[in-house]
Parts: C-alpha cells; sequence; structure tokens
C-alpha cells in the first residue's frame, strides 16, 4: 500500500495518520474461538485525498 | 514493503474473554482448577514411559513475581505427585493468597534405563504459554531411550471470517497518479465484502531425535473470488498450498538443525522478514537464550515468487536477563537481483542490491501489568547496475515504541504504538515509476504485508507460524 503512493507537494508532511484497532475475542470452547475486529484509519497530511478507511470483522475459529 | 512514513500511530486494544480462565491459555493436555484461592494442575504425560514408584520425579515450582507483586503473593504452596501406573498424571497443587495469574514450573523427570538414569525431560522456567512442553519432552543429550517408538501427531485449525472493509486498498501496480495520490486505490467510500475460509493442517513423524514437521493449508477461499476457488465453489486447485516441511534434528540438549521449508523470522518482531522460504537454521538454546542463523532462498524457492535471486542470511539472538528483562539484536543481509531504479532521465536501470539491517528489540513487564516495548532498525544497501557503471547506496531507520497494558483478571488489554522511519525526500520519479538513484532513503522492509489496518485482522494468517502446537492426535508405532 505505502510503495506507490505519492507524497502531497503541498502539504510536505511526512504524518501518515492515526489507526485506532479494536479486537474482541471469546473462547466459546476450549477449542472454539469467536473474534470480532474493528479497525480505523485516518489518513494524515501526507495523503492528498484523506478518505478515512475502516474495517470490520466477523472470525470463528476451531482449533484442534 | 519499503516505507516512506515519517510518524504513524497505532491504537490496538483487545479484550480476551475466557469460558475458564481467561489469564491461563492451557493446553488441553493440562487440566486447571481453582478452588478456595488453590491452583490445581493435572499435567498429563503423554510418554511412551508410563510413570512409576520407581521413577525420580523432581518437581519445582515458582510464582512469577511473587517477590515483587503484591497480588501474586504466595502464602503457601504444596507439590503433591501421584505414582499410579494406571494413570499417568502428574497433579501439582499450589496454595496461593489469590489467584495465580501466572506461573513458572520445572520438572524433570528421569527413570533406570538399560544405560544408567535415562533423564526423559527437564523442563525449566517455563511459564503458561509454553506448558506444552511437558507434554513434548525436552530430549537431552545421552539421555534418549533406546528404541524410541515412531510417534504421529496431528493438529491444526480452520475459521470462516466475514471481513467489510471501507475505503480500504492497495495501489500497488495502479500507475494512475490520481489513484497514487490518494490513500485509497479505489472509488471515494468504495466497500467490499469478503467471506473467506481458510484450514491448516499440521502433521509431525518423530522418531528419537529427528522430526518431521509439515503444514497443509486447505482453503484460503475467498466466496466470489474465482483465483482463490471461490467462484468455482472450491473446486479449484488454488485452494491447496503446502506451507511447511522441514525436517528437525535435535542435536543435544542445546542444539538443533532445521532444513527445508519452514517460517522465519528476522528480528523479535518479525518487522524486517517474516516469511516461509526454504532454508537451513541451526538453533542453539539454553536457559536464559536463544539464538538461531538461519540461511535462506526466497525467489525461485518459495511458492509465487519469481525467479530472482533473494538470498537471505540472518542471525538472531533473544536473551532474558535478570526477572523478564527482554533483549533481542539481529542482524539481516539480503542479496537481490533484478532491482531498477530512475536515473536523472528518468530512465529506469536494472541491477542487483545488497541489503544490511541491524537491529535490537527490548522489552520488560513491569507490575504484571504494563510492558513497554522498543525496536530500532539501521538499514542500508548498496545496488550496482547489470553494467556495473552505476553504483548507488542508501541508508534509512526505523524505530517504533509500544505500550501495552494488560488488565489480566479481566482479560482487557491495551495497546498504543508508534512507529517512525526516516522517510522519503522526493525520491520518488512518477514518470519512471521508480525509486531515484541517489536519493533513496526509506526504510526496506521484505514482509509482505502492510502494516495498516492490518493489525487487526486474519491477513496473513496463512503467513502464521502453522498449527497450535497441541496435538489433537498422536499415534506411536
Amino acid at each position: 500500500m505505502l510503495r506507490s503512493m505519492e507524497k502531497n507537494s503541498t502539504t510536505n508532511s511526512d504524518d501518515l495518520g492515526q489507526e485506532y484497532d479494536f479486537s474482541l475475542l471469546h473462547n466459546i470452547t476450549p477449542s472454539t474461538e469467536l473474534q470480532f475486529d474493528f479497525a480505523y484509519f485516518q489518513p494524515g497530511k501526507y495523503f492528498t485525498h484523506k478518505d478515512d478507511a475502516s474495517l470490520t470483522a466477523l472470525k470463528l475459529k476451531f482449533i484442534f | 514493503m519499503n516505507l516512506r512514513s515519517l510518524s504513524m500511530l497505532l491504537f490496538f486494544v483487545s479484550l480476551n474473554l475466557s469460558a475458564q480462565n481467561s489469564n491461563l491459555r492451557i493446553p488441553e493436555e493440562i487440566e486447571t482448577r481453582f478452588e478456595n484461592q488453590c491452583l490445581t494442575l493435572n499435567l498429563i504425560d503423554n510418554s511412551e514411559h508410563l510413570i512409576s514408584c520407581k521413577d525420580n520425579l523432581k518437581i519445582q515450582y515458582l510464582m512469577k513475581d511473587c517477590k515483587t507483586d503484591e497480588e501474586i503473593e504466595m502464602a503457601e504452596s504444596i507439590a503433591l505427585t501421584s505414582c499410579d501406573k494406571n494413570r499417568k498424571n502428574i497433579n501439582l497443587h499450589f496454595k496461593t493468597s489469590k489467584n495465580a495469574l501466572s506461573i513458572k514450573l520445572a520438572v524433570k523427570k528421569s527413570y533406570e534405563g538399560k544405560k544408567g538414569i535415562i533423564t526423559e525431560y527437564d523442563v525449566e522456567s517455563i511459564n503458561e504459554s509454553n506448558l506444552k512442553a511437558l507434554s513434548e519432552p525436552k530430549i537431552l543429550s545421552n539421555s534418549i531411550p533406546v528404541e524410541q517408538p515412531l510417534k504421529f501427531e496431528f493438529s491444526g485449525f480452520a475459521f470462516v471470517e466475514q471481513e467489510r472493509t471501507t475505503n480500504f486498498g492497495s495501489s500497488e501496480g495502479n500507475t494512475t497518479q490520481t489513484a497514487l495520490s490518494d490513500f485509497n486505490s479505489h472509488y471515494r467510500d468504495s466497500t467490499a465484502n469478503t467471506t473467506s475460509l481458510l484450514s491448516n493442517m499440521n502433521f509431525k513423524l518423530a522418531k528419537d531425535r529427528t522430526q518431521l514437521t509439515s503444514v497443509l493449508e486447505l482453503g484460503e477461499i475467498y466466496f466470489g473470488n474465482t483465483a482463490s476457488g471461490g467462484g468455482l465453489g472450491g473446486r479449484s486447485n488454488a485452494v491447496y498450498e503446502l506451507r511447511n516441511f522441514f525436517i528437525t534434528q535435535t542435536m543435544n540438549e542445546n542444539m538443533s538443525l532445521d532444513a527445508g521449508l519452514m517460517p522465519l523470522v528476522s528480528d523479535t518482531r518479525g518487522l524486517v522478514f517474516n516469511d516461509h522460504v526454504t532454508a537451513i537454521k541451526l538453533s542453539y538454546t539454553n536457559s536464559w537464550s536463544n539464538t538461531n542463523l538461519w540461511y535462506g532462498q526466497a525467489a525461485a524457492h518459495r511458492p509465487g515468487a519469481a525467479k530472482n535471486r533473494d538470498v537471505y542470511l540472518n542471525l538472531k539472538s533473544e536473551l532474558t536477563l535478570g526477572d523478564d528483562y527482554h533483549l533481542g539484536v539481529f542482524a539481516l543481509l539480503r542479496d537481490l537481483a533484478n532491482e531498477s531504479f530512475a536515473n536523472t532521465s528518468s530512465v529506469t536501470v536494472p541491477g542487483n542490491s545488497i541489503y544490511r539491517w541491524y537491529g535490537l528489540n527490548f522489552n520488560k513487564e513491569f507490575f504484571n501489568r504494563f510492558t513497554p516495548d522498543f525496536t530500532l532498525i539501521y538499514n542500508d544497501g548498496d545496488f550496482t547496475s547489470q553494467s556495473g557503471t552505476v553504483k548507488d547506496s542508501m541508508s534509512a531507520y526505523l524505530a517504533d515504541l509500544k505500550l501495552q497494558y494488560s488488565l489480566k483478571k479481566s482479560g482487557l488489554n491495551f495497546t498504543a504504538e508508534s512507529l517512525w522511519t526516516s522517510g522519503e525526500k522526493g525520491s520518488y520519479d512518477s514518470t519512471a515509476n521508480a525509486e531515484k538513484l541517489n536519493h533513496r532513503d526509506r526504510f526496506h522492509s521484505t514482509i509482505g504485508a502492510t502494516y495498516l489496518l492490518t493489525l487487526a485482522t486474519s491477513d496473513g494468517a496463512d503467513d502464521s507460524v502453522g498449527s497450535p502446537n497441541r496435538p489433537s492426535l498422536q499415534i506411536q508405532i
């Protein structure tokens, strides 16, 4: 993602931004996990277009 | 991945809820029970040698931080051993003033064999995270029972994940400048929904001092995505992948040798290199250090990689100093062929590079709650064009500070992390779509994943070390 980005020449800033992550993990049984993830990213002045990004995920994992 | 950033802040909060004790994540082989502020552990001995009253079973235990942490003060302790030929349970009983959050044990088991006293295992300073060692006894030099049976183990995991992303994409491969200047390579407010399936099967075959480990990945299917098999309902060859296939030879109680396709990391955090490649690795472990030296070939020896020269030589050492002071140092060298950079005329110049990384990591847990973790890495490299007429060098750094606060009783963890790199100062040539020669100052990291928006996801799960190391099936022949 970062490899091909081009710096905003107007701001000339190196601030990429801030990321907030929240993760909730529940062991339903000793062999089963239910995980909820939420991540929110606020692009910094490095970017020309600063669209906020987010990710939400729900995962059921069976460990055997 | 090349990092251009100077600063980036990450905030991570995780909550771990467990049906039983949220802090002691103990394999099924070890049963725990809290009653009247007492902790009872039933350690199931899976070795072929039944425990008998003739065995010399020595058990030592230590409550973690009991000298300094008032909440884990041990008022009284009792250790009991059950010697029943028909029951392979080692029963330990601890009495604490409050619930024990973390323990350290030292267990030694020996018996009289054909060649004198045989020590079957001697595990020291283990904690809740590696109690599994008890089910996989450490083999000591000159103490291997004669004619060990062939052992087969199977374990793994599988998951189903539903993921929704907004304005989350990669600009890699997109050559339009409007997209390159944006964080997102897609249209504004674009969203994506994916359902992914992945299973990871871990197989182990062991005989005496030699073990074969293989991890077969079945799945990583994204529904609707034909390339992953999802568009065909999984009816595709793409859903099978060999992740690990390596042989481990135990030399003695401290040294082991691994060879084959295996997971490798360059540094404590895996910030520079964290991948599966064909390699040979020599490891040395004692009670206070873990050092390994490995040589790996990524390209042409790694599924999906181009057949270019991409060779690594890595030395990593992790030391435990005093009470939970953890220091990690590493040095990594990468020999990479077929890189291209832009000259002053915006023409790309192909050539080969040598990159080097030197770094250290330090962390310590305070008050059984607060853990600062600091990483500093220096990176430099030299480039030589294929013609040999153009040479260039670069240097960069990465610094990372992570602060973690854990409320262990509730399973709530707070993490704040900030990462800095030396960044870039107009080193990119948009016309040539490459970095400019004599202007390179960005930090190089070879990991395939991005930093942003990946910490809380399962992205890269197939690059994990493998299945959980707790065999669900054991067969001895």
